[in-house]
């Protein structure tokens, strides 16, 4: 190889590092910039203009935030009960349904996953407003257990698509040889069938908890005013122009959901996320 | 009957009875109330003495009348256009990206994650943050690289980019998720032959992986259609619509329509026009999803 053609190359191998770096640089500023900027209001204690950053910072609104008696800390019990129970009356409802549909040669299968199907494609804000309009009649309306029924139906699509999903993926010889052996219709079921398709169904209970977590608009239409979640706290906050009490609450909530994701990784594992959807 | 059909007979009721409590709970909460909007789409709002009268198709008559109507669909589909093909040649970047042997891959995992495990609620006042004119750290970084102030979401021009930005912020971990899953069920002996056979890395991308990846892709594309239609907490928090409708999507018209000017019955016919679209999608999906994607 000459010696102008090697200089050649490294020119243009120095060009590529430059621009694959700069393009790195933009899409590190795109995904933590604004993550940045959370971060920094959850700490400023003082940022009027035309300071380019903080001009104090400070814990006073993250001791407001978590002072036993403040509304914070309220809202946080009130989310995690109501995503709590949500998961239980989900998966009490999901598991039955995905073994029959995962597992089960039934007639009109075609049919019934796309009455499942559907709902994933409703628009939730009519929905809701339906709902609150019954729920109202039921006095359900503004109570917890109107809340988590919302919150129930919303999760139960992905519940019971993602437990179809993972008793579709258990082996059907290793309950033939439970069956074999001598193990009854239960028993296969209870020591071998459920214990297979639980990181599975472990993975749809947290989707389940995290969208309940996360759920807006439907405690909104059905909540407002006595259930306050941690999310309605959020918007309040920030629609109040308290922004440092908003940012807080954000990071609370980001809290959970990254803890999960990582035990979803764990969970869910590649051949139960390819059945998804099909 | 014979033995064996009865026992089929049997299996499937049993099989029904596992799958009732979650169809009538659907039902109860989804199917139901959108049959109620479908009805009382046919009828008009009730103003005062006057009560609610069967008004036949006159809600969709005024609906091609609207300008706004227009406006926010377009509204829409230009934010779907932006958002769905970006977001996902992002997810699949990506996904490939990280499942390669990279140093701290698992730190950039969950840089990923992150966006997309914040609730669309945060995520929007984030970005609300973010874009504020003067405080924002995007407007202090442009202002470094020189570029004059301008309120982005004040403006009517750049309000609808800014939200296609956030979406797919927040959407692209999301797909990545579904690709990587993909990614890691394929068989390495694929690159290895490949790598034998002398291909180049795109050459291998473009004949194999991208077709392996085709039901993964209809997918995520089914899903991306459905949420640009059906997010709605960003335009609430950040823009409420503004400046001047321009940042408008259908459902945020439908709340306005519903909430503000409080027309129920025009509401419902906006919501059935948003449905028909919706479902379209989802029963493309259901049919396409077994057939016709797989690599073969």
């Amino acid at each position: 190889m000459s010696a102008a053609a090697h200089g050649e190359t490294r020119a243009v191998r120095i060009g590529k590092m430059l621009l694959r770096a700069a393009l790195l640089g933009l899409f590190a500023f795109f995904i933590f910039g604004p993550l940045l900027n959370l971060l920094l209001w959850a700490f400023a204690e003082r940022w009027y203009f035309p300071n380019k950053l903080p001009s104090q910072y400070g814990f006073t609104f993250w001791e407001r935030v978590f002072n036993p008696r403040g509304n914070a800390m309220a809202s946080l019990v009130t989310s995690v009960g109501i995503a709590v129970t949500t998961v239980i009356v989900c998966l009490a409802i999901a598991v039955p349904a995905g073994l029959a549909l995962g597992r089960l040669q039934l007639r009109w299968r075609a049919a019934i996953m796309l009455v499942f199907l559907l709902p994933s494609a409703f628009p939730n804000l009519p929905v809701y407003v339906n709902i609150a309009r019954v729920f109202y009649e039921l006095k359900l309306a503004g109570t917890v257990p109107g809340v988590v029924l919302v919150h129930a139906a919303h999760g139960l699509v992905l519940a019971v698509w993602i437990s179809a999903a993972a008793f579709a993926s258990v082996d059907k010889a290793l309950e033939e040889a439970a069956r074999n052996l001598g193990a009854g219709a239960w028993r296969c079921f209870l020591t071998v069938t459920l214990p297979l398709a639980a990181p599975g169904i472990i993975a749809g209970g947290i989707f389940v908890f995290l969208e309940s977590l996360d759920e807006f608009t439907g405690t909104f239409f059905v909540g407002v005013p006595d259930v306050q979640t941690l999310p309605l706290l959020m918007f309040n906050a920030s629609m109040g122009g308290n922004y440092q009490i908003a940012s807080i609450t954000a990071l609370l909530l980001l809290v959970p959901s990254v803890g999960f994701m990582l035990l979803v990784e764990r969970f869910l594992k590649p051949n139960v996320m390819a059945t998804l959807g099909r | 009957m014979s033995a064996d059909g009865s026992r089929r007979f049997a299996a499937n009721v049993h099989g029904w009875l596992l799958v009732l409590p979650a169809a009538a709970l659907l039902v109860l909460f989804t199917h139901y109330p959108t049959v109620a909007t479908f009805l009382r789409s046919f009828f008009s709002t009730a103003k005062g003495a006057r009560g609610s009268a069967f008004v036949g198709v006159d809600n969709y008559r005024q609906m091609i009348d609207d300008p706004i109507f227009w406006q926010v669909l377009s509204n829409n589909a230009y934010f779907a256009l932006g958002t769905i093909p970006v977001s996902i040649g992002l997810a699949l970047l990506m996904a490939i990206w990280v499942n390669g042997r990279i140093a701290g891959k698992g730190w950039l995992r969950l840089a990923y994650f992150t966006p997309t495990v914040l609730p669309m609620i945060a995520v929007a006042n984030i970005w609300l943050f973010f874009y504020t004119p003067q405080y924002g750290l995007f407007e202090q970084v442009l202002s470094a690289f020189g570029v004059p102030a301008h309120n982005f979401l004040g403006s009517k021009d750049t309000v609808l980019t800014c939200l296609i930005i956030v979406a797919i912020w927040k959407e692209a971990g999301f797909f990545m998720i579904f690709y990587l899953a993909a990614l890691q069920q394929m068989s390495p002996n694929l690159a290895e032959a490949a790598a034998i056979e002398g291909a180049s890395r795109w050459h291998f991308f473009r004949r194999v992986t991208f077709p392996l990846l085709m039901p993964t892709t209809l997918f995520v594309l089914v899903n991306a259609i459905i949420n640009s239609f059906r997010l709605v907490d960003h335009v609430v928090v950040m823009t409420r619509g503004g400046p001047d409708n321009a940042s408008s999507l259908l459902l945020y018209y439908i709340y306005e329509v519903g909430f503000r000017y409080w027309d129920s019955a025009y509401a419902a016919a906006l919501t059935m026009v948003l449905l028909a679209l919706l479902a379209l999608f989802a029963v493309g999906q259901f049919l396409f999803m077994d057939r016709k994607v797989h690599y073969r």
